[in-house]
């Protein structure tokens, strides 16, 4: 083939032109790490890249999720533990109390002691984490249990929290259920008997709350064992959460991460090629009749 | 004193090849410029054996099968390198992680707020990013938008060179045809004339017809007259759709202007239209169709729930009615900006300030196949958009690559044939100065043979 003095100068322009546009794009593929820095670099791979990162993020927020309901839930599961302890206690009272051997005076201190033990489950089922009763159910602004009546405001509801998506767990119990509010043995309404009984000097109506104290134990037990579940529920969302979110960041990275080694050789190979190219266009045009040739 | 003339016009057409070799010499550099070989013609029959050589003018080295095939090849070159070009802001958008980390970010905000209902703070992180999420499908409409007006712009520009071009041909047309009746040589301006044409040739299809009279006939896609002997035609751009502000190219034909956009299939015009109103038509109908889709379902499910002071009915978002134009217009409801209590959280107004029930319905919308129809999650229309952007802007790269191979292989090929090589033109240089010496050396020869012959008659 016949070659003219413009192809040599275009050959050497166009070799130039793609050495440097190699070293450039090693250069900024080395730089941020990245092999795939817009779509149409490889498209399936930023598609899949951009559902990692989604993914990675709805994680994220799920672990986040996860560790908060799974607070609320150890925040009952304490209140809960506190309550069966009183409860313990106050039918250590109404069993010791119902024996005939005690007097009055002792029943009437014993009285006050059952009316602590009945303010120590009132403020345990007013329990507050992170500014909401947890056994408020929705209604969870304000405490659910009058100290006083003992009467509920809340709603008996159970918030739910989305852990994972489509995965939805309660992050509390029923107060209602709990302590039997409108349902079951009413706990508070229990200990008020007992203390009533001991003010009364009665030692048969203690003996008789004893039932309704092993059944409230019973029923906070119960839920104790829900919240269990749920501790251990939130526990494993958290922990698959975090897997989630590391092989989404795994998979994002095998799409579009490069390998540093291989960024840098192939950064080196582009600089040597740009070098190699200009040196070679320097020496254009190459010896001939004209100049060389002399 | 024929020996004389035979000297005498062996070294005029020594110093014509010697002027045709000096011009390619010195013409190496010059763009466009074909190579020439000066023709030269023996003289004679003579009795006395000839007149010497005559130079007849020169042959332009032009393989006219090749010149056409380049003009195909700048085409495609042309069309594809516009295309890739005008589709390097769209790709942008989608590389971009700004809209897709706010919907992250809008997503896991609406999350907590399920989590925590009651409390402030999350809400107002919540309505923070759902601002973000409206600013970032503004930023990457406008964004859109303005590829869209660089492209209509390009086009404009093209159309007024391609028409400045297309004068210079009809006139450089004239010209030949003149200097050819007069028997002057037109090298120089055909040169000129078949640069404007491969130029022309890289904006927009054409073809050419070579008139016996030296002028040229340019079609536009094989039916339009751009040149012909009559002059030339002047391309328009308009916008045919009113209010798109979507430009395409008319000629006037019959008094009336025709749509001719179409006859372009390739160059730089084509180029533009194909990215216009391709990829970057799809990567706005895209955008639009999810910025919709998004501001739909969260304010239908936001509309249905209760906020923190009972109330309800209030969107998340404007948008208009239609997808149309949602992207560029999406923002943050008016009726919810600044009022972190009025994002509903809950489904029963009696329930209140925990219920969640309705920031749980929003939060599954993270997971909902809302987009594209009811077949997509919002994340995943987003995904499959880039994708689909992607690679439409990858083909495009691509093509750029295969045709600027394939028009550097085709001028590669033209410059093989009509390119100046100076080893060439060296070797002719020396040839028609020993052409010129051996002339001169006659010349002496016979001023030798007719001293001697005057020394006789002494």
């Amino acid at each position: 083939m016949r070659v003219s003095d413009g192809m040599v100068h275009e050959l050497g322009q166009r070799a130039i032109a793609n050495a440097r546009e190699r070293s450039s794009a090693a250069t900024s593929i080395a730089s941020s790490g990245l092999r795939v820095q817009k779509p149409s670099d490889d498209p399936v791979a930023f598609a899949l890249g951009r559902r990692d990162t989604a993914r990675e993020a709805t994680a994220t927020a799920s672990a986040r999720t996860s560790e908060y309901a799974m607070s609320v839930a150890i925040g009952a599961d304490q209140a809960l533990a506190e309550t069966g302890e009183a409860l313990a206690r106050a039918r250590e009272l109404a069993v010791q109390m119902a024996n005939g051997t005690y007097t009055a005076n002792e029943r009437t201190f014993a009285a006050a002691a059952a009316r602590e033990l009945r303010l120590e489950i009132v403020n345990a089922a007013n329990r507050e984490v992170d500014g909401t009763y947890v056994f408020g159910g929705y209604r969870d602004g304000a405490p659910p249990f009058d100290a006083v009546t003992g009467a509920y405001s809340g709603d008996g509801q159970v918030k739910e929290a989305e852990v994972a998506p489509y995965l939805r767990l309660s992050m509390s119990v029923s107060g209602a259920t709990t302590f039997g509010a409108g349902t079951g043995t009413d706990v508070l309404a229990t200990l008020e008997q007992l203390a009533t009984a001991l003010d009364a000097n009665d030692p048969d109506a203690v003996r008789a709350t004893i039932a309704g104290l092993d059944a409230s134990a019973q029923q906070v037990n119960g839920s104790r064992v829900e919240l269990g579940g749920q501790i251990r529920g939130f526990e494993v969302t958290l922990s698959t959460a975090e897997l989630v979110k590391d092989r989404s960041a795994a998979s994002r990275a095998e799409q579009v991460e490069v390998d540093p080694y291989r960024a840098y050789s192939e950064l080196l190979n582009a600089e040597r090629a740009l070098e190699a190219a200009v040196a070679v266009a320097s020496r254009l045009p190459f010896p001939g009749l004209v100049g060389g040739g002399r | 004193m024929s020996l004389l003339n035979v000297g005498a016009n062996g070294m005029a057409a020594g110093t014509f090849g010697a002027n045709v070799a000096s011009q390619g010499a010195s013409n190496v550099a010059t763009e466009g410029y074909t190579r020439r070989i000066a023709m030269l013609t023996p003289l004679g029959p003579a009795p006395a054996g000839g007149n010497g050589a005559r130079a007849v003018g020169y042959h332009r080295v032009v393989d006219a099968f090749v010149e056409k095939r380049l003009l195909g090849v700048r085409a495609s070159a042309g069309e594809a390198a516009a295309r890739a070009q005008a589709l390097t802001t769209v790709d942008e958008v989608f590389g971009d992680s700004g809209l897709g980390v706010q919907l992250d970010a809008f997503q896991a905000a609406i999350a907590e707020v399920a989590s925590r209902p009651g409390e402030y703070a999350p809400r107002v992180a919540a309505l923070s990013t759902a601002d973000g999420l409206a600013r970032a499908f503004n930023e990457a409409s406008a964004r859109v938008s303005e590829a869209r007006a660089d492209a209509n712009g390009k086009l404009a520009d093209e159309v007024g060179t391609i028409n400045e071009r297309l004068i210079q041909i009809a006139q450089l047309g004239t010209e030949i045809s003149k200097a050819e009746v007069d028997g002057r040589e037109a090298g120089d301006l055909r040169d000129r004339r078949d640069q404007f044409v491969r130029e022309v040739a890289s904006q927009i299809t054409i073809t050419t017809i070579a008139q016996d009279d030296g002028q040229l006939t340019v079609l536009l896609g094989g039916r339009t007259e751009l040149v012909s002997r009559d002059g030339q035609a002047h391309l328009l751009t308009a916008s045919l759709a009113p209010g798109s502000g979507d430009m395409r190219v008319t000629a006037i034909q019959a008094g009336a202007p025709v749509d001719v956009t179409s006859y372009a299939e390739g160059g730089t015009i084509a180029g533009l239209v194909a990215a216009r109103d391709g990829a970057i038509t799809t990567a706005a109908q895209r955008l639009d169709q999810l910025a919709f889709d998004v501001a739909t379902a969260y304010n239908a499910v936001q509309s249905t729930g209760f906020d923190l002071d009972g109330g309800t009915g209030n969107d998340l978002f404007d948008v208009p009615a239609t997808s149309a134009g949602a992207a560029g217009n999406i923002t943050l409801s008016a009726s919810i900006a600044g009022q972190p209590r009025r994002l509903a959280a809950a489904t029963d107004v009696t329930s209140l300030p925990g219920d969640n029930r309705n920031a749980l319905a929003l939060q599954a919308l993270a997971s909902t196949a809302f987009a594209s129809g009811g077949t997509r999650t919002a994340n995943d229309a987003f995904s499959d958009a880039g994708a689909e952007v992607g690679t439409l802007v990858r083909t495009a790269i691509r093509d750029r690559a295969y045709t600027d191979d394939a028009k550097v292989q085709i001028e590669a090929l033209r410059s093989s044939i009509s390119g100046v090589t100076l080893d060439e033109e060296m070797m002719n240089l020396t040839r028609y100065q020993r052409a010129y010496q051996g002339s001169l050396e006659v010349v002496r020869v016979a001023d030798e043979m007719l001293s001697s012959l005057l020394a006789l008659r002494r």
